[in-house]
């Protein structure tokens, strides 16, 4: 049952399909960075490791991504979207500082973050994969990333019961 | 081919009484249901299945409505909604959205049964009295109280409808402290707060466990039963014929009544089912939509249209919701607690602006409920991404958010419902260019909201807005929009004795048809302001004593 709660979900990913769906511009080939080495670089920007909280690459985030996009459960333009993002992102990083993104310094990468959230795509793509971070993060432990419940400690949540005995993908 | 005594296709709020009381009679029943057959065991609490996908309704690459609305300039905009990922699809399961509901039960008012009388005409509108009145559904408001089960504690307002028993058939749900808080609230604003009757079991019965209070409620299939879905508290009480994965794509009708409907296994393949009368109960927009594309030579325009009729005045709920953000910060430790007790339902509601008077004019308002934000921790964290600017934050400054929000913090929202005011710019019909995974046309809704539904909205908002202040709640907002709620939809198959103005008459059977009843929320002429699904479960309860009725006298 579609709620006023899922609605605004729904509205949050609107301009996202949009971007994906209408993309001008093919995106450059940046080939010495693949998706992983993008994705894993910027998640650990995005989410540091802190004292309570391992780092993305420890709770197996990028592990996570990869099942959703393959999953029948994500749109085709949410598929591509997140795929162009991570290619825009080096595209911004190359033309900023000559080099992919996960081959940039720390202050780097965080001017080029800084850059892209201006932009509309940009934004877009961090809200994308920072949601997707918390759906591993925050999701129920069978989905292999809310390791010991690490995510929901972390925040004093208690999960739901009964849980699911089952990942959906 | 065995004829059924009954045939109802759709086996939610609308279509369950029915097969309840004619089953419970001795009759011969076949249920209709295009989603799966579901129990109280396939349930679990999994956020990303039930929050982030929509594992419970089609994908819209095989089956969409398709959308218009209309421009400032009146010109229109169309909008698939495969493409806009818009979906108008709400629980695809055995019992319907039913099983997805958080069960905030009001009754309608006497007044909305005669709002036309009471309110006058509004210009645009389409406004219109029921043919029946509150004393004819009152006692069906009653059944769903002790059969379906719902819980409350009646309190003397303004607006206390009347009631032929004291009180609830079940006593409240335990309550989260924080109804105590707007209790005290309310009453410091001179505000009279109510407790929201819940269709939930507070304890066990003979085949549903009372609440277990897990904190995922509202979108949620409930594994206790205690929720009030007609898959719970109907259908597994009763024997009848299930067609699950069934869709039934149309309705053979000569000029005087229905002979047989056909439908698609879940292979596709076409099948016939015969009966003696047949019920149609597929939520508003989709009950509509089978009777357009059952048209024939016998009914050109569809069944049900001939006076052009059907698909008009199509309503939602309006309204929308608001919140303020309660601090722990400036709290004693007593208070601290209170504050973060999970699971307990708030179950707080104000109905003091149900009419009001405005320039010498009484208007009709609506309801106030209160409840903590969703407990998914998945939807809350994705809300505080922009914290409180309009910036994306990232980094230890978004944790730091995080932790603030869950740890230092608990959201307080409140949802608005009143009257989606019935136009003749909102309406459902079917798209002649766009079909689905089956090859039937589908839906199209043209959505338009009259201009008074917001202002309505925003006063009774503004009032909800001063509880959260008094509370002393932060980042207070609200947005009332003309955003149609997809799991609020009513009206299309409206109801009444002049069949030139509606397409059923006051027992809920299409005009001209001798056996051919439309049973869900597509009947109402107006909405009431409050969610529809108790007047749902009464009226048809009152159908099936009609029909029930019909057929002990052969």
């Amino acid at each position: 049952m579609k709620t006023r709660r899922d609605m605004l979900k729904s509205a949050a990913l609107m301009p996202m399909l949009l971007l994906a769906s209408t993309s001008c511009s093919k995106p450059p080939q940046i080939k010495d960075a693949t998706f992983e080495d993008t994705v894993k670089i910027l998640l650990d920007d995005l989410f540091p490791k802190t004292d309570t909280l391992p780092s993305s690459s420890q709770l197996n985030i990028l592990d996570y991504i990869n099942r959703v996009l393959h999953s029948k459960f994500t749109s085709d333009d949410d598929k591509l979207f997140l795929k162009n993002g991570a290619t825009w992102l080096n595209e911004s990083a190359v033309e900023r500082f000559d080099r992919s993104f996960h081959l940039l310094d720390s202050k780097q990468r965080g001017l080029v973050i800084e850059a892209i959230l201006l932009k509309r795509w940009g934004e877009s793509f961090i809200i994308s994969l920072s949601s997707y971070y918390f759906e591993a993060l925050l999701g129920e432990p069978i989905y292999g990333s809310n390791i010991d419940m690490v995510g929901w400690k972390w925040l004093n949540h208690i999960g739901g019961k009964p849980q699911p005995t089952k990942a959906l993908f | 081919m065995k004829t059924f005594d009954i045939c109802i296709v759709g086996s939610g709020a609308g279509g369950s009484p029915i097969a309840y009381e004619l089953s419970r009679a001795g009759f011969s029943v076949a249920v209709f249901e295009k989603g799966a057959h579901y129990n109280k065991t396939d349930f679990s609490k999994d956020e990303i299945a039930v929050c982030r996908r929509d594992i419970y309704t089609p994908d819209l690459k095989d089956e969409q409505h398709t959308i218009v609305t209309y421009n400032s300039d009146g010109t229109e905009e169309y909008f698939s909604g495969a493409d806009e990922q818009w979906s108008f699809w709400n629980g695809s399961m055995l019992g319907g959205s039913s099983n997805l509901m958080s069960g905030y039960f009001h009754r309608l008012k006497p007044d909305d049964f005669k709002q036309l009388s009471v309110y006058g005409a509004i210009d645009g509108a389409n406004v219109a009295d029921w043919p029946i009145s509150y004393s004819d559904l009152e006692p069906y408001y009653t059944k769903v109280e002790q059969i379906v089960g719902v819980s409350g504690r009646v309190v003397e307002h303004a607006h206390q409808e009347p009631r032929s028993t004291k009180d609830f058939a079940y006593p409240p749900t335990e309550e989260q402290p924080m109804s105590g808080w707007i209790d005290e609230a309310c009453k410091k604003l001179g505000f009279t707060s109510i407790p929201i009757p819940r269709a939930i079991l507070p304890y066990n019965t003979e085949l549903r466990d009372g609440c277990s209070y897990s904190n995922f409620c509202g979108s949620y299939g409930c594994a206790t039963d205690a929720k009030g879905s007609a898959r719970a508290a109907l259908l597994q009480r009763i024997k009848y014929d299930l067609f699950a994965d069934s869709f039934v794509y149309k309705i053979d009708a000569d000029s005087k009544q229905v002979n047989q409907i056909h439908y698609y296994d879940k292979n596709h393949k076409s099948h016939s089912i015969k009966a003696k009368i047949f019920v149609i109960s597929a939520q508003a927009h989709e009950s509509v939509r089978l009777l357009m594309n059952s048209k024939n030579s016998d009914h050109p325009d569809g069944i049900g249209n001939t006076h052009k009729q059907l698909g008009k005045n199509l309503i939602f709920s309006a309204g929308g919701s608001g919140s303020g953000r309660i601090l722990a910060k400036h709290l004693d430790h007593k208070k601290r607690k209170e504050l973060f007790t999970r699971g307990l339902f708030v179950n707080r509601s104000i109905q003091d602006w149900y009419s009001y008077s405005k320039n010498n004019r009484v208007i009709k308002g609506g309801t106030i409920d209160f409840l903590y934000e969703h407990a998914n921790p998945i939807v809350r964290a994705i809300r505080e991404l922009r914290g409180n600017d309009t910036q994306v934050l990232y980094g230890r400054k978004l944790q730091k958010r995080l932790e603030f929000a869950f740890k230092e913090s608990r959201v307080l929202k409140f949802e608005i419902f009143n009257d989606w005011l019935p136009t003749d710019r909102c309406y459902i019909g079917v798209d002649d260019h766009v079909r689905d995974k089956f090859g039937v046309n589908v839906g199209k809704l043209h959505l338009h909201a009259h201009s008074q539904d917001l202002e309505v909205g925003k006063y009774l908002a503004s009032k909800a807005q001063m509880v959260l202040e008094e509370l002393g709640a932060v980042e207070i907002e609200s947005n009332i929009s003309a955003a149609p709620p997809p799991n609020l939809i009513a009206g299309g198959c409206r109801f009444g004795d002049d069949p030139k103005t509606s397409v059923l008459d006051s027992s809920c059977r299409v005009h001209g048809l001798d056996n051919l009843y439309v049973c869900d929320a597509s009947f109402m002429p107006t909405g009431g302001s409050v969610p529809y699904t108790w007047t749902i479960y009464a009226n048809s309860f009152r159908v099936a004593d009609i029909i029930l009725q019909r057929l002990k006298n052969g």
